[in-house]
């Protein structure tokens, strides 16, 4: 690998030679050469960004989803002569891995790409394991929330959702219905101890309390009161949703196939993600859909960010590959993987899939990474003492 | 046996004529396995206790006050006492408990049962059944507990019936579908083939002549068995009982599958949560409580198999073997075997293979039958674009990934627990047999996410005079075989605990030095052990996932990294073809080891 | 020359000594019979000769060379001592052949190919095994299997042999032609032999030496004949023979000029010339050796008696009979002369001739002698 890149490097430097030789054919005098040189045109004008990519040869990255397959897929056919190194594993697997080898200075990733903002911020970005690039072409497509503190690649949702074969319109309207006797038992939710972006989820819930009671108000025509030693509606909420025989379930497939499965007399309610709706392409049988219309939020948006390791070995390849995901400036294959039901692009210019709603249709929560990471810990014990 | 020892052996010197000995093979062999155990388990193991009192960058969640890397006990008082012991430690430490005693005694029991009927019996068909009751542990065992929910679940998950209530009409009770007792039936279904393969070991090589002795003296069949038979498998038996009670306490996917919907968590559960949450601290601690449970268990057994010491059944003295006429029984002896069998493997391996040829998931008609998952060139609609498996490169060269690694980390494992066998049966009694035992087993009661973890730390920088070996295969390579060292370890003990250390004497009086004996005389013996604890993992690290994430790079991608990558995709149908080519090459592997071994080591 | 010579040599395991301070030498071409009941020491004692056991102190020479020595820190472990050992399970290698498991030594030694056939083939043909060198030791019976651990054994040809129970675990018959069978061997090869056993019968009829252990200590060291006739103290005279040895107890007193075992039913004249000093003293005499006496026939002129007796049981055995008989309260063997018939509750005398008895001291035991207690 590294003789490669010295020999491409090589290659590029003789090119660079080459246009400086034939450069020297024009008639130029010491005045516009310095011109040239500081304007950096003609013999002076910088490789581009590929050029400088195709020299570092292959750029490696980690990445929460397995579809990085496809985009490094088109990005090897789109830019021949570098090849993407891509691993798939968990976010906090990448986080694992990222800690420990930049602690040892074994500096081999060049981008990470994965959920969790909160805990990427703060255990790599804060201690300068990571740094944000946007690429400068398509900066201003994207909204300025999604640009600080890392380039946030997609958004999602968590939602609620039910059985379209049992019910015409969501028999849930708001969120306070899962906790009533009639869905006793009938409400299922990924365990968020397991697949921890729902903690994320009830982050944001609990954030929200003042909604949330106000909700409760709505649905029960009465105050919340509160149980002893709970904080807030949003904690409230958690306590008498488990209490009332939530099923815990271990990813969001299984909550969409119980949700979903036909010929159901009963069937149950749950919480899982906006993409899950995928899934009926390939088994169309399943037969649910999104709670819309439920009050006071259908779901919880959760965000997908992408960022340069610190170090990288091969930083510009990195930039390249960042700007080839983010769908680049003409209309570029890269994107295309995350161009489905349930994801919503953070460019302004591109519209949701087709038959997808438009975010701002949606009543949703924004997460916020610092209200996650200060409250952690807290709502995962809340959870445990209370399931 | 050598009468004039047994007095020695009770009072158990420690470093017997330790200053003779000293220089002896044996005692260097002993030594230098230490050292490698020392490097590749007590230091990590040694590292999961440091990381539990030390703040980790994570904990500024758990405590504003966390200053990661300095000294604390927070973490201890969070786990002991706390508000939350409870619900992380008391009540999962019952449920392991209860798990575990529970799938060790219905995998001994089945083990047991099945290793008798096929090598000490007249049944039929016995070969083909010997071959058979091992093909559960290839199938991964979440999947046995997926096979368990479509039949057993009933509406209390949603979704549809299982199978049992849409024939019968009758919903299977809660306790039925979910909790303890089908992760207990999973488990032992699961995991009976360790008991299955060192018993039927054992019994192979049971001098059957002991058995007709009593039976002259007018004993019954079943005195027999208790009074002569069992005894002689004893080493055996607790080697079983410590594998699957060990893994049944810390396995993860079964009970999690199974118990969560009723909320039956176990001390795996926890320490998975808190792993994927990057609370390392609250995790280590429950991983040295799971290590303290089979501590416990590893040193009561000692002190039976001690108390009783040798039950040398592969002496110089030839014997022959019988088997024992069942008459009419024997047909209930297969039909339990085949039941078993059939339930605990052929079913779940049918329902796969179904369903990697269905359209449409979960539709059970011929009409929505489609070979597109296994064959379909690349670019057809329905997989949106991905080739058939048996077209994919990339999941031909996960497969060759898988074979090279699993063959390869079985080798090392294989090879290491025969000679920590030797070292720990030959030194019986010395301290140093007892440390090389305890730490060979080490390994297994961490959780697989855990030492790959702890594995990715240690080993990413230059450590002495061991290089980096971070993104290399041979890391992968250690990683399988250090953590699945206890299989081979246990066999390795198991077999030398039968061969009279006469063999080798005799050999010794012949003028042979340690090589020549240990290649002519000791590893010919143990071979028949080396095999089973090579098989055992064989079939582990094809199906290892966890383990070798965090160490994996493209190149060494795996067949069951795949599997991951298709479920979360939605193509149920790939990750369960994938599956299906698992358990193919898990079942053909084994069966070329046995063929390659059983021509070496037929007597 | 001394092949075998054990000088102080002690073993213990933990807080158990299982030999102490054993001294043993061996000539060239003796076959020397370590005898003892189990626990005695006598496996442990062959065992650290082959080097299998390391000993705690002493020193151990093998043809002149020195293999152990405490002192010197000396061990020289088994595999260059060039002894040859039959155990008591044989410990043939079951995933060898018979010719595989015989020609093992000669491999060891390098030897070239053909010389190891051939020498095997001569080995498996002395030992009657011609047709077996193909099959397994399992494929064998147990007399079969014993043969090829001796001829594994003599193949190699080893400076000294030593044997650990080898007839064992074999049924009476086969016991007796394999006696016959080593026997043999001893006489043909000449080779120095170390046979450890706990069957006395087996030591007398095959040993020109025995050594008598018990507790880790050696007893007795005579010739098969010397130690039945003369055995040195009470434990090595209930230990050997075929019949327990009958006793008796009594004081040596001085009478008429002699020393004389007196007993309040009988007074045996004694050919010792000591003192009275000797005082409590157990008498001891073997089966063939008391003389039985029926109404019938008059008394024997000069022999000590009579001991009155009663017969408790009678076995008649084909070629002699022998009957047990009470004394006093013990239960004595006796040999019924050929022709007599006894009969159970028949009242009869016994004499005990002087030539015959042998005294022991009451406190240790050993044996009341002219000159050294030791013998």
């Amino acid at each position: 690998m590294k003789l490669k890149s010295v020999g491409l490097a090589a290659v590029v430097l003789l090119l660079f030679g080459l246009a400086v030789t034939l450069a020297g054919e024009q008639k130029i005098d010491a005045e516009t050469e310095a011109w040239l040189r500081q304007f950096k045109l003609g013999p002076y004008q910088e490789p581009t960004l590929y050029e400088l990519a195709l020299a570092e040869g292959e750029v490696t990255i980690y990445s929460y989803s397995s579809r990085v397959h496809k985009f490094a897929a088109t990005f090897e056919a789109r830019y021949p002569g570098i090849k993407v190194n891509a691993f798939d594993m968990d976010s906090g697997e990448i986080l694992t891995k990222v800690l420990a080898e930049q602690r040892a200075g074994r500096f081999s990733a060049d981008v990470i790409y994965l959920k969790d903002p909160a805990a990427v911020v703060a255990e790599l970005y804060e201690p300068g394991y990571v740094f944000n690039y946007i690429p400068p072409d398509i900066k201003h497509l994207i909204p300025p929330q999604y640009q600080e503190p890392l380039l946030v690649h997609h958004i999602s949702l968590d939602v609620f959702i039910y059985n379209t074969e049992v019910y015409d319109t969501t028999p849930i309207t708001n969120i306070w219905d899962v906790t009533r006797p009639e869905w006793r038992g009938k409400f299922l939710m990924p365990d968020p101890l397991v697949t921890t972006e729902y903690i994320e989820v009830l982050a944001t819930i609990v954030q929200n309390a003042d909604a949330m009671a106000a909700a409760y108000e709505e649905a029960f025509g009465s105050p919340l009161v509160l149980s002893p030693g709970v904080e807030n509606a949003g904690y409230e909420w958690i306590k008498r949703m488990l209490g009332n025989g939530a099923v815990i379930v271990r990813s969001t497939d299984d909550v969409s196939n119980a949700v979903g499965a036909p010929g159901q007399a009963a069937p149950p309610v749950g919480l899982t993600a906006f993409s899950r709706l995928r899934d009926k392409e390939k088994n169309p049988q399943l037969a649910f859909d999104v709670a819309y219309g439920m009050g006071p939020v259908l779901g919880v948006e959760h965000q997908v960010v992408v960022a340069v390791v610190n170090r990288a070995p091969h930083p510009h390849a990195a930039k390249l590959l960042i700007q080839w995901m983010m769908g680049d400036d003409h209309g570029g294959w890269g994107y295309e993987p995350y161009f489905v039901f349930g994801n919503w692009p953070t460019r302004i210019d591109v519209s949701p899939p087709p038959r997808a709603p438009s975010l701002s249709d949606l009543a949703y929560w924004n997460t916020d990474a610092d209200f996650v990471w200060d409250n952690y810990a807290k709502i995962v014990d809340f959870w445990t003492l209370n399931r | 046996m050598r009468n004039s020892h047994g007095p020695g052996r009770r009072f158990g010197a420690l470093w017997r004529g330790a200053s003779c000995k000293v220089r002896t093979p044996q005692f260097v062999l002993a030594a230098a396995l230490l050292a490698v155990l020392a490097v590749f388990v007590i230091i990590p193991v040694v590292r999961i206790a440091v990381d539990t009192v030390v703040w980790q960058t994570g904990d500024v969640r758990l405590s504003r006050d966390a200053v990661p890397g300095s000294l604390t006990l927070f973490h201890w008082q969070r786990v002991f006492r706390s508000p939350l012991t409870s619900h992380l430690l008391t009540t999962p430490l019952v449920n392991s408990i209860l798990v575990g005693v529970g799938t060790a005694a219905l995998s001994l029991a089945l083990g047991g049962l099945l290793a008798w009927f096929v090598v000490r019996t007249d049944m039929p068909l016995r070969r083909v059944a010997g071959t058979l009751a091992v093909v559960p542990y290839m199938i991964p065992s979440y999947t046995l507990a997926l096979a368990w929910l479509t039949l057993f679940k009933n509406q209390r998950i949603g979704g549809t019936a299982g199978l049992f209530q849409y024939l019968t009409g009758v919903a299977p009770p809660d306790w039925v579908a979910y909790g303890l007792f089908p992760t207990v039936v999973v488990l032992a279904l699961h995991y009976y083939p360790f008991v299955y393969l060192l018993i039927s070991n054992a019994l192979a090589s049971v001098d059957t002549s002991l058995e007709e002795s009593a039976e002259v003296l007018g004993a019954p069949r079943s005195l027999v068995l208790r009074r002569i038979t069992l005894p002689v498998v004893l080493p055996a038996v607790l080697s079983g009982v410590i594998l699957t009670f060990s893994r049944a306490i810390g396995a993860f996917g079964t009970p999690y599958f199974l118990g969560s919907p009723v909320r039956f968590f176990t001390l795996p559960t926890m320490i998975y949560s808190n792993i994927g949450m990057r609370f390392p601290s609250t995790a280590n601690i429950l991983v040295l409580v799971l290590i303290a449970l089979s501590t416990i268990l590893i040193l009561a057994s000692q002190k039976v198999v001690g108390v009783r010491r040798s039950f040398v059944t592969i002496s110089g003295k030839g014997f022959r073997r019988k088997p024992i006429q069942l008459g009419r029984w024997k047909y209930l002896a297969l039909a339990i075997t085949a039941s078993v069998v059939l339930f605990a493997a052929l079913l779940p391996f049918i329902m796969f293979f179904w369903q990697s040829v269905m359209e449409y998931a979960g539709t059970y008609s011929f009409s929505n039958f489609t070979s597109a998952f296994w064959l379909a060139p690349a670019g057809t609609r329905l997989t949106e674009g991905e080739p058939g498996l048996l077209r994919n490169p990339e999941i031909l060269r996960a497969a060759w990934n898988s074979v090279r690694l699993s063959a390869a980390a079985a080798f090392v494992a294989a090879v290491l627990g025969s000679l920590i066998g030797y070292a720990v049966v030959k030194g019986r009694g010395t301290l140093i047999s007892k440390a090389i035992d305890q730490v060979s087993f080490l390994p297994y009661l961490i959780p697989s996410i855990a030492f790959g973890a702890i594995y990715l730390n240690v080993f990413i920088r230059q450590w002495g005079p061991i290089p980096s070996l971070y993104g290399t295969f041979l890391l992968l390579v250690l990683t399988c075989a250090f953590r699945n060292l206890p299989f081979a370890a246990r066999s390795g003990v198991a077999t030398m605990m039968q061969v009279s250390g006469e063999l080798e004497e005799a050999a010794q009086t012949f003028g042979a030095g340690w090589f020549y004996r240990f290649r002519r005389v000791v590893f010919p013996l143990t071979l028949r052990g080396m095999i089973v604890g090579f098989s055992l993992v064989f079939m582990t690290t094809m199906r290892e996932l966890s383990l070798i994430i965090l160490l994996v790079t493209p190149q060494t991608r795996t067949l069951t990294t795949m599997t991951m990558r298709y479920q979360e995709q939605g193509f149920v149908q790939f990750a369960n073809a994938i599956t299906v080519v698992l358990v193919v090459m898990s079942v053909i592997g084994v069966w070329a080891i046995r063929k390659l071994g059983g021509q070496s080591g037929g007597y | 020359m001394k092949l075998v010579d054990l000088r102080c040599v002690t073993k213990a395991f933990g807080q158990v000594v299982a030999v102490d301070r054993v001294s043993l030498s061996i000539q060239g071409g003796e076959f020397v019979a370590l005898l003892g009941p189990s626990g005695c020491g006598k496996t442990t004692t062959l065992r650290m000769i082959a080097g299998l056991e390391v000993p705690d102190q002493g020193e151990i020479r093998l043809a002149g060379k020195g293999v152990f020595s405490a002192k010197e820190r000396v061990v020289v472990p088994p595999q260059k001592r060039n002894v040859g050992m039959v155990f008591q399970s044989y410990a043939l290698w079951p995933h060898m052949t018979v010719f595989q498991n015989v020609a093992f030594g000669l491999q060891v030694q390098r030897k070239p190919r053909d010389a190891i056939r051939r020498e095997v083939r001569t080995a498996l043909a002395y030992m009657q095994l011609e047709d077996l060198e193909r099959r397994y030791p399992h494929e064998l019976s147990g007399g079969q299997q014993q043969r090829v651990a001796l001829a594994r054994m003599i193949v190699a040809r080893p400076a000294v042999f030593l044997m650990d129970e080898p007839l064992s675990n074999l049924d009476a018959k086969l016991r007796t032609e394999m006696r016959a069978e080593i026997k043999r061997l001893h006489r043909d090869l000449n080779a120095t032999t170390v046979y450890v056993t706990h069957d006395q019968l087996e030591a007398l009829t095959l040993a020109s030496r025995i050594v008598v252990m018990k507790d880790g200590t050696i007893q007795q060291d005579a010739a098969p004949s010397t130690l039945y006739e003369r055995p040195a103290n009470l434990f090595v005279a209930e230990f050997v023979g075929s019949y327990p040895i009958n006793l008796i107890e009594g004081q040596l007193v001085e009478e008429g000029g002699r020393t004389c075992f007196a007993h309040p039913e009988v007074v045996v004249p004694t050919k010792l010339s000591l003192p009275a000093a000797c005082g409590e003293v157990v008498l001891a005499i073997r089966p063939e050796d008391v003389v039985l006496v029926q109404d019938a026939v008059p008394p024997p002129a000069e022999e000590g008696g009579p001991l009155p007796a009663t017969v408790k049981a009678v076995f008649p055995a084909g070629r002699e009979t022998t009957a047990h008989v009470d004394v006093g309260g013990r239960t004595w063997t006796i040999i019924c002369p050929k022709g007599t018939a006894v009969e159970v509750g028949e009242r009869v005398d016994l004499f005990l001739p002087s030539a015959r008895i042998l005294l022991y001291r009451r406190d240790t035991g050993e044996l009341v002698d002219e000159g050294s207690s030791d013998t």
